[in-house]
């Protein structure tokens, strides 16, 4: 719980939803750094705000006696479009798995069906978020991101370079910056923000403005950096192990860290991100 | 034979109290566990809540030493669930208080209540703009009473998507849908933010703290100006006091606070994206359409018998200055009263209330707000009659 409520209120509310409301707030254009910053601070603070209150909710219920599932599983340092779903909102994902993409045939189809099933199920799980078209272009985004990435394994997954750990950390930097570009769909309320914040990041405006301070673009780099560091380092591990590895201390030092941070904070009633949907 | 405690604990599904080592399966994800359950890491979890629960108490103690040390007193956050409880108190025939933060510190309830007759609501608050309040309440089919109305042109004039309009309609929308938890949570915060000093949701958060780090920005980065530091206590009513130290004749804290306003007031540069002609005419447009719109819910208050009084509040200094080069009397306030037929106290126009000094050249102190009402209260008598 106290991982959870410190993701929420010290990493998504404090230190990054501030500067990823006042980007995609801008009416104007933005330099490279500027748009890229909003949207990584916007990675972040997406991740920290559903995923803090999920564990939150885990933790509740764990001291009831109810043993709930993962609900992400680390899904920044995911190799690949899949293994990104896979880890990210594993209730939504699996619930899609289950009730339309297997319905659909799945993979046991034609090659072009079974891609128009993937298009399908991501246009459908774009569209459970909201009757928008920012959020359907999101779905489809991670549709066609499924589909290039079936079509890069029939050609690559059986080469001898493709589990070199050069390449997996390359694949899995792609992954995250291809997710960043689709999360520009999902908080830009409309196209003409979406268009613009594109245009900022692929350096369409060079002479754009600067509207974070030094400060900011600090905290969003150290947040990013550590968010995506911890995500790699605990990949392949569950949250208890990963705890069970470190000494008595250092859980006690962390904990009360996390628990200070919280307090020092003073977090303000910040709805969370996944209420709207 | 299962003990009569094991047996209880069974039929009731208590959680596990014992901890007991995840299997090879459960650490790997995909692991097969039909019946789900979380494994709890083996560690001593005793003295490991122990040891946390004393360094937290520890750190937050000494935080609080530190927040007093620091001339920061306990006193109410202003938040919009603050503000809402007070929006609840308000009946047909109300007299409520509305605008910026000069109504807010300049404002004795007590006086009023003397004066009057009736105790007023205190609805105003820092930086906000009152027009969004005042276009709600005129919605208010219920509400017949009498509005008084604090007048800073940038703060009532500020449009839509700036802060100003953003703090005044997000208390509004915060009155029209607070949930029972946001009820709830101000009500339990509230005892807590009496007794704690450094519970400041504006000044001594780690964001505060964030922000006051002496990093260099990049030359051309458009900044926002910073707000004033903690200069005033807030109560249940929302009744404001500016602290002594702000208060103190040529205090550092005042003299700081001075400087902040200048840049705060001061009009920006039109943004980069928009040519500057087209920028002032957009401003043009959008005041017109504020004077239009104030006009309507004025008009809309007074058919069913609702009063309003617009009072500009005393200011001084290098901000008197600005104030009045930026936003001349002639260019907002005197057509404010013109087209809406509503009366109007403009402080300065009446001996008695035009002497009044602001330390931080914004707010009176505690001390002369209780005597500024009282000599305002006879004149708002006379304008309400």
């Amino acid at each position: 719980m106290t991982l959870g409520l410190f993701e929420k209120i010290v990493l998504a509310d404090t230190l990054l939803s501030g500067s990823a409301d006042r980007v995609f707030g801008y009416a104007g254009p933005l330099v490279v750094l500027d748009s890229w910053a909003g949207v990584l601070a916007f990675a972040g603070q997406i991740f920290c705000d559903f995923a803090g209150y999920s564990l939150t909710a885990i933790g509740a219920a764990l001291t009831l006696g109810f043993h709930l599932k993962d609900n992400f599983r680390f899904p920044y340092a995911a190799i690949g479009f899949s293994d990104f779903w896979r880890r990210w909102h594993i209730s939504l994902s699996t619930f899609l798995r289950d009730y339309l993409y297997i319905p659909l045939g799945g993979n046991q189809v034609r090659p072009l069906r079974a891609a128009s099933n993937l298009v399908i199920v991501m246009f459908l799980g774009g569209l459970w978020h909201g009757a928008a078209w920012t959020f359907v272009v999101w779905g489809l985004l991670h549709g066609s991101y499924l589909v290039i990435e079936r079509v890069f394994r029939i050609f690559f997954e059986q080469k001898p370079w493709a589990g070199t750990l050069p390449v997996r950390l390359l694949a899995g930097f792609a992954t995250y910056a291809a997710v960043c570009v689709a999360w520009v769909f999902f908080r830009a309320s409309d196209f003409t923000i979406a268009r613009r914040m594109l245009t900022g990041m692929f350096g369409g405006h060079p002479h754009g403005d600067m509207i974070l301070t030094t400060r900011e673009l600090l905290q969003i780099g150290i947040v990013t950096v550590g968010l995506v560091s911890v995500h790699w380092l605990m990949r392949d591990d569950a949250f208890e192990t990963s705890v069970m590895k470190l000494p008595a201390w250092a859980v006690t030092a962390v904990w009360s860290v996390m628990a200070v941070a919280i307090i020092f904070t003073q977090g303000s009633s910040n709805a969370f991100i996944y209420f709207q949907f | 034979m299962p003990s009569f405690i094991s047996n209880f604990k069974q039929r009731l599904r208590l959680p596990r109290m014992f901890f007991r080592r995840p299997t090879r399966e459960e650490q790997i994800h995909g692991g097969p566990p039909l019946e789900f359950e979380r494994p709890i890491p083996p560690a001593p979890w005793r003295g490991i809540t122990v040891t946390t629960t004393v360094i937290v108490i520890a750190a937050t103690v000494a935080w609080e030493f530190y927040a007093r040390s620091l001339g920061y007193g306990p006193t109410l956050n202003d938040n919009e669930d603050l503000w809402t409880l007070r929006r609840r108190a308000v009946e047909p025939e109300s007299i409520v208080i509305i605008g910026d933060s000069r109504a807010w510190y300049d404002v004795d309830l007590d006086e009023f209540q003397k004066g009057l007759g009736k105790r007023p609501i205190q609805l105003a608050g820092g930086g906000m703009c009152g027009f969004p309040i005042l276009e709600d309440l005129a919605k208010d089919e219920s509400f017949h009473g009498t509005i008084i109305c604090s007048i800073v042109p940038r703060i009532f004039f500020a449009p839509p998507g700036t802060p100003p309009f953003g703090r005044g309609d997000k208390v509004v929308k915060r009155f029209h849908s607070q949930t029972l938890s946001q009820r709830a949570s101000e009500y339990l915060a509230m005892p807590l933010e009496e007794r704690v000093a450094f519970l400041k949701q504006e000044e001594l958060t780690l964001d505060d703290y964030l922000k006051r780090l002496p990093i260099p920005n990049r030359p051309g980065a458009q900044v926002p100006p910073s707000l004033p530091p903690y200069f005033g206590t807030l109560d249940r009513e929302r009744r404001s006091r500016m602290t002594e130290e702000c208060a103190r004749p040529g205090s550092e804290l005042a003299k700081r606070i001075q400087q902040l306003w200048i840049p705060l007031f001061t009009p920006p540069p039109p943004p980069s994206y928009i040519p500057k002609d087209v920028f002032m005419a957009k401003i043009g447009e959008s005041i017109q359409k504020r004077f239009a719109d104030i006009t309507a819910a004025v008009e809309k208050l007074r058919a069913r018998g609702g009063k309003i009084v617009f009072v500009r509040f005393p200011l001084s200094g290098g901000l008197k200055e600005l104030e009045d080069k930026t936003t001349p009397r002639d260019k907002i306030w005197d057509p404010l009263l013109q087209m809406t037929h509503a009366p109007g106290i403009y402080y300065s126009d009446y001996p008695e209330l035009k002497d009044f000094q602001c330390p931080e050249w914004s707010h009176l102190s505690a001390g002369d707000s209780v005597e500024f009402s009282k000599r305002l209260v006879p004149h708002l008598k006379a304008t309400l009659k």
